[in-house]
């Protein structure tokens, strides 16, 4: 019994691990998949990366050297309230040693200062990758950048893959709504914008429901609408007294 | 160190081996991934999905006595803790 439990687990993280493979593949990582068909939640899909690395040391690696290069799409307060809903502790100190060791090599730094320093430590210290956990463990620690010691996971340095990468020019073709991304550089805007289109779209939230889902204050959240107003058209704000704030609405026509 | 200056290092015994020992024709590469899998997890998990055989460690120690011969004791001691993970890894 506990063998077939085992090896239907280890069939779903393998699927489990191959959609995200795929995924990056359609992002413009050169992985020998079919890339996803269309383009991907971009911060569900780091939330999801942070379960599959333990398993993968080269999709680490190669995601990292993705956030160097692509970083600026990234909507860093998205992830924060991603991240802390939806993982555990061990998996959120994986998410901060991947950013942490990305933003340590060039990606932007509004991915440390907003994400990776609300993220939590290991529940107890150890190799993030499986293959280390057992004889190697020591080897792994005694080499361990800070920062995956300071979260409890030890990763020794890595070194980029540059190569492995697409071109902008190639990402943007295959998915063009990553551009108006690029112009707010993973900024709140991004995140309000990106939660509204995801998660909202057609319904009416309150501000402070939003502030919450993005992982900001409400002040910050009412002046990235307020920006946010002026590039979508069926951004609808509707002031209204009460401890929520206004209501926010963005229609389905909205692209 | 690099895996790939060690696969070129290993060629030439490599291919002397495969005609010896047609059993272990991934020598090279085992090798190469052994020198650097204390400093690359992805060579470790290499290894341990490619699970090489007695013959095949056999050969990669005779390989790391070669080198620490030629330099110092203890130069290739994490490698040497990799092969002892790895003939463990076939044991259990």
């Amino acid at each position: 019994m506990t063998t077939a439990i085992s090896t239907t687990y280890q069939a779903a993280a393998r699927t489990a691990d191959r959609n995200v493979v795929r995924k990056w593949a359609r992002l413009g990582i050169g992985f020998n998949v079919e890339p996803a068909r269309k383009t991907p939640d971009l911060e569900q899909l780091l939330v999801a990366t942070a379960k599959v690395c333990p398993r993968n040391a080269r999709l680490f690696i190669l995601v990292a050297t993705w956030l160097k290069k692509f970083g600026i799409y990234v909507a860093a307060h998205r992830i924060k309230g991603l991240a802390t809903s939806q993982l555990d502790s061990d998996d959120q100190a994986t998410l901060a040693i991947l950013l942490g060791t990305a933003v340590e090599h060039g990606a932007p730094k509004l991915l440390r200062k907003i994400v990776v320093s609300e993220l939590a430590q290991a529940t107890t210290p150890g190799p993030l990758f499986e293959v280390d956990r057992g004889p190697l463990s020591d080897l792994i620690e005694a080499d361990a950048t800070e920062t995956s010691k300071h979260y409890g996971r030890w990763v020794q340095p890595i070194e980029l893959k540059p190569g492995a990468l697409r071109t902008p020019q190639w990402v943007l073709k295959k998915n063009p709504s990553l551009s108006w991304r690029a112009a707010h550089k993973g900024d709140l805007r991004c995140s309000v914008a990106e939660t509204l289109r995801r998660n909202m779209l057609g319904a009416t939230i309150s501000e402070s429901e939003l502030a919450r889902q993005c992982g900001a204050t409400r002040a910050a959240v009412r002046a990235a609408l307020h920006d946010l107003q002026f590039e979508f058209l069926g951004l609808k704000i509707i002031r209204q007294q009460g401890v929520r704030g206004s209501m926010i609405h963005l229609e389905k026509t909205t692209e | 160190m690099d895996t790939a200056h060690y696969t070129k290092a290993l060629r030439l015994t490599g291919k002397q081996l495969r005609a010896d020992h047609p059993d272990t024709a991934d020598v090279t590469l085992i090798a190469a991934k052994v020198m650097a899998a204390s400093k690359r997890p992805q060579d470790r998990q290499d290894l341990q999905s490619l699970a090489p055989s007695p013959n095949e460690l056999d050969f990669v120690k005779e390989h790391l006595n070669r080198i620490e011969a030629e330099t110092e004791p203890g130069h290739c001691a994490a490698q040497e803790r990799i092969l002892t993970w790895l003939r463990k890894q076939k044991e259990g």
